[in-house]
């Protein structure tokens, strides 16, 4: 995990198994992480990445997290793309 | 068996107005029928026998690939059969839709009998039984019968007569 | 009748037609409920009975198929698996389809019974399907589930969000360069377990891009997204993905792309044109639907041929189909009849002596033509009457399982031999006698429960076999069960009490087992509702020898029976054996004839009061002398100069007497109509190529007569 000045940074590239596992990591430190930083150079390996952020935003509202700010991402591999939430 | 849909309605319009007939000669007797009963007129031709038939249907005869029963008239009339010969016509008549064929000694003119001219059939005196008679016509060529078909042959009659021998038998 | 008239008869028509279609499949359909084919089928029938029944103002049926459909949509996707109790309720929906249909028809404004129960049972089923989280209470559904129907419709054009994208992708829709492309608008809807199954984005998205540009990408995250101690990657929260792809390929490479996705998910592509994009955003309040060419896309499984088109499916159905014109059964006899005159008289030109005795090559040569063409019209138009027994075979499988239902035994029927073909007027005869002879088979046949089966060391479910086949100019169906087989000691108890059978008389078991057959025999100790309706096996025989065929039964006790149908294989014509009997010409059915023969004298015998008989290979048969029998002359024909035939008949052979063999020649049966009646040694008649009538002598009855005991 890198976490640095309160500043959690996920590779786009981190698979399945390694967001499990980082779920677990971030909530032992979700009331010290002020800001979720996605670093998508190299593309995004798993769409779950989007969910973890939805569900990390969930449970502490208070986290900064830009990329879910973001109204147009350019991601590669993807391209240009919108993220919501919806019920 | 052939049935034949009739293609033309017998309703009576006017009762006074003229009916055509068909005449035919029984033992030098003039008979007639309606001329809307009557499909065709054919020479006697080869006929198949058919077993266990009332004595009056002689069999049956091929009407352009149609299987048609024929009686002879004479032997429903109860008179004396003749003999075949070349007079001897068979005219194709319609009886509740279907074909029969009549057998008779020869067929004389189409006639205009106007209802004036009809009288009830006598009650007696004549040489058959007046049952198959409809009227009686005084027309300008003497006394002619006109004859209810149906009473000749209809099918209930038909099976009647063959429950009868069936029985006798 | 004025036009409207007419295209409502036609409208009826292709209702019936399609719910006669629909029937066996749905039979098919509980055999074997994932075969997505016959979903398939079932559902674009019903689909057109929807459109035809709104166009017609059937608006109970419209209703109700509506729903059906909704039901059967859903099951044709990949991986639906249709469980059986659905599969019957598609059985009990087609029913009530039926019935709506008849009520319709009939102009009747009310509703079949169970019209609200059944629909309302599509509607919980519908709703379960599509949102399984959720209990629907039963009671509240006809309002609460309007929504979730709708979602299966809900694949129109996103105006909002396409517009969303020209706006954030910075297309421009006017560029000429893209002319010809097409943007295609992907939706997939995902489910919760995909990455279990290997789901993975990149891998389709890598695809697509090689068909041409992402423009843009809409995720959905489901907001039921967990909180981070419930998270993990098992569970997908990714709802849906909206795509637009710039692409000049075809949508079927498109679709191409979604073979590789795990099944299940419900992809839908519309096919946007740029000229539809720019008429969209110039009128971008009104939605020109028409404008919009959309095709909804079920992503199947890789096996499967891919993703089918809905428009694609119905062109494809129809291909399938062939063409056929309907015809009046009545025509078709009118027919047959011309072509039997014209048979009569071309055998009348080739058997006249003048055109013999001119001897021309030429006219020869034509008359030739004539005779060959004369009969492969003949054989085309007798081909016309023939169908195959498929359909009414299909029928008693519904028949199987509604009594197996009853009896509560369990039944398989396999069918064999469906496409044998026989006479149209013979396969509309057969059913009746078919359904009581199955009934009597589970009924009776198999063994009341599945314990006993076993214990008999065989399998719990019960088999029968119906088979259908030609044997020569014959066409035999056979019903064939494992189950008890026949009883002959509790058969000849009951013919006993009955008074059928006489005491101290001994009885092969064939004669025991055609008590079986006689009026007022039934060996049900309770009267069923199956098979006890007051009409025995005597019925089922009537109506066999009625198409001039035969029964048989075989038998083993504890192994099971076969009841075997034998028929010609066409009312309108037999195999006759031409015979003269003093001058007249009769016709023997050559199916019932053993050999002909001429008699050694001392061979034959008078029994006084009982008529003459013949050793014939050791087995003595009664002589039935034609001409007598059938009053034709009263003149004795002397043994010397006769022939003797040998028939065959179940009852017993016998011999009858002609004075010669004059051929062989296949014959167009005609019936004596009026005649007919009471002359039971008669079957009918045909015209000869002479024009001449023969008589066809009818075995069955001659075989009664000699059992009335008359010939002396």
């Amino acid at each position: 995990m890198n976490l640095r000045d309160d500043i959690l940074t996920i590779n786009g590239k981190t698979d399945n198994k390694e967001l499990s596992a980082l779920a677990k990591e971030i909530l032992e430190h979700i009331d010290t992480i002020k800001e979720i930083v996605v670093s998508y150079e190299d593309g995004i390996e798993s769409s779950a990445l989007f969910s973890l952020l939805y569900s990390i935003r969930k449970t502490n509202p208070d986290i900064n997290i830009p990329f879910l700010a973001e109204v147009v991402k350019h991601i590669n591999g993807i391209g240009s793309m919108s993220l919501d939430i919806r019920g | 068996m052939a049935t034949l849909q009739k293609k033309t309605d017998k309703k009576k319009v006017n009762v006074s107005s003229a009916e055509k007939y068909l005449s035919f000669e029984i033992n030098e007797e003039m008979y007639a029928i309606e001329i809307l009963d009557v499909k065709e007129i054919i020479a006697m031709m080869k006929f198949t026998k058919v077993p266990k038939m009332p004595f009056f249907v002689k069999g049956v005869i091929n009407l352009r690939g149609l299987v048609i029963p024929i009686i002879d008239i004479r032997l429903k009339f109860e008179l004396q059969e003749l003999a075949y010969n070349e007079r001897t016509t068979i005219i194709i008549g319609i009886v509740d839709e279907n074909l029969i064929g009549f057998i008779v000694d020869r067929t004389a003119d189409v006639l205009n009998i106007s209802q004036s001219e009809m009288a009830p059939p006598p009650k007696f005196g004549t040489a058959i039984d007046t049952g198959f008679l409809k009227y009686m016509a005084k027309t300008s060529n003497g006394v002619v019968m006109i004859v209810d078909l149906k009473k000749i042959f209809s099918e209930a009659e038909l099976h009647n007569v063959i429950e009868i021998e069936k029985n006798k038998g | 009748m004025n036009k409207n008239d007419r295209v409502m008869e036609i409208f009826l028509d292709e209702c019936k037609e399609i719910l006669s279609e629909i029937a066996p499949k749905l039979l098919n359909l509980e055999e074997t409920p994932n075969d997505k084919h016959i979903i398939n089928d079932i559902f674009r029938g019903i689909h057109t009975l929807k459109g035809n029944a709104n166009s017609f103002g059937f608006t109970k049926l419209g209703g109700f198929v509506h729903y059906f459909e909704d039901l059967l949509s859903i099951y044709r996707k990949e991986g639906m698996v249709l469980e059986k109790n659905e599969a019957d309720l598609f059985i009990r929906a087609f029913d009530i389809v039926e019935n709506v249909f008849a009520y319709e028809e009939a102009g009747r404004n009310e509703y079949p019974q169970n019209y609200d129960k059944i629909l309302n049972e599509i509607k919980v089923a519908l709703a379960i399907e599509l949102n399984p989280q959720e209990i629907i209470p039963v009671v509240d559904i006809l309002e609460d589930i309007s929504p979730y129907i709708k979602y299966e419709h809900n694949e129109k054009i996103n105006i909002e969000e396409l517009s969303d994208m020209l706006k954030k992708s910075g297309f421009n829709y006017e560029d000429k360069a893209i002319e010809n492309q097409k943007i295609y608008n992907i939706v997939m809807n995902l489910d919760h377990d995909i990455y279990l199954r290997g789901y993975n984005h990149q891998i389709f998205f890598r695809l697509l891009k090689e068909l041409g540009e992402i423009l843009f990408s809409y995720y959905v995250i489901d907001e039921n997204v967990p909180y981070l101690d419930d998270f993990n990657t098992e569970v997908s929260f990714v709802k849906q993905i909206s795509l637009y792809l710039l692409s000049d390929a075809d949508e079927m490479d498109i679709q191409d792309v979604f073979e590789f996705i795990a099944e299940e998910h419900e992809i839908s592509i519309t096919t946007i044109t740029l000229n539809d994009i720019q008429n969209i955003m110039q009128k971008k309040e009104t939605r020109p639907k028409e404008l919009i060419h959309e095709t909804k896309v079920i992503v199947e499984n890789k096996s499967s041929p891919a993703v089918i088109p809905t428009e694609e499916l119905f062109v494809k159905s129809t291909d399938k189909v062939k063409s056929t014109i309907r015809v009046e059964s009545i025509k078709l006899d009118e027919l047959f009849d011309s072509i039997g005159e014209l048979v009569i008289a071309q055998s009348y030109i080739s058997q006249n002596e003048q055109i013999h005795a001119l001897n021309n090559n030429e006219l020869n040569q034509y008359l030739d033509m004539l005779g060959k063409s004369t009969r492969l019209i003949q054989s085309k138009v007798m081909g016309l009457r023939m169908v195959a027994i498929k359909d009414t075979f299909l029928k008693m499988k519904r028949v199987v399982r509604d009594v197996s239902i009853k009896t509560g035994k369990e039944i398989e029927l396999i069918l064999s031999g469906e496409d044998t073909e026989v006479d149209k007027t013979m396969v509309d005869k057969l059913s009746e006698p078919l359904i009581h002879l199955l009934r009597n088979s589970v009924d009776h046949g198999i063994e009341p429960s599945a314990e006993q089966r076993v214990s008999a060391g065989k399998e719990s479910i019960g088999n029968i076999w119906l088979s259908a086949s030609h044997r020569g100019s014959s066409f035999v169906i056979e019903i064939r069960d494992d189950g008890r087989g026949i009883d002959t000691k509790i058969i000849l108890q009951k013919a006993l009490e009955k008074g059928i059978a006489k005491a101290g008389v001994y009885y092969t078991d064939d004669e025991i087992i055609d008590f079986l057959f006689l009026a007022g025999f039934s060996t049900a100790s309770t009267i069923t509702d199956i098979s006890g309706r007051g009409v025995g096996l005597d019925a089922v025989k009537q109506s066999i020898e009625e198409l001039r065929g035969k029964i048989t039964v075989e038998t083993e006790f504890g192994i099971g029976s076969i009841f075997r149908i034998i028929l010609p294989l066409t009312l309108a014509i037999i195999d006759g054996l031409t015979v003269k009997v003093g001058d007249e010409v009769l016709i023997v059915p050559i199916l019932s004839v053993v050999e002909s023969f001429s008699p050694i004298l001392s061979n034959i015998h008078h029994v006084k009061g009982r008529g003459e008989f013949i050793n014939f290979r050791g087995e003595i048969l009664p002589i039935v002398r034609l001409n007598q029998l059938l009053n034709l002359s009263q003149e004795i024909i002397p043994f010397e100069k006769s022939t003797l035939i040998c028939i065959d008949h179940d009852r017993g052979r016998y011999v009858l007497q002609v004075s010669e063999l004059t051929g062989r020649q296949q014959v167009v049966i005609k019936s004596l109509g009026l005649l007919s009646n009471n002359i039971k040694e008669i079957s009918g008649v045909a015209i000869l190529g002479t024009g001449h009538i023969a008589l066809i002598l009818n075995i069955e009855g001659i075989r009664d007569y000699l059992d009335s005991g008359a010939n002396t």
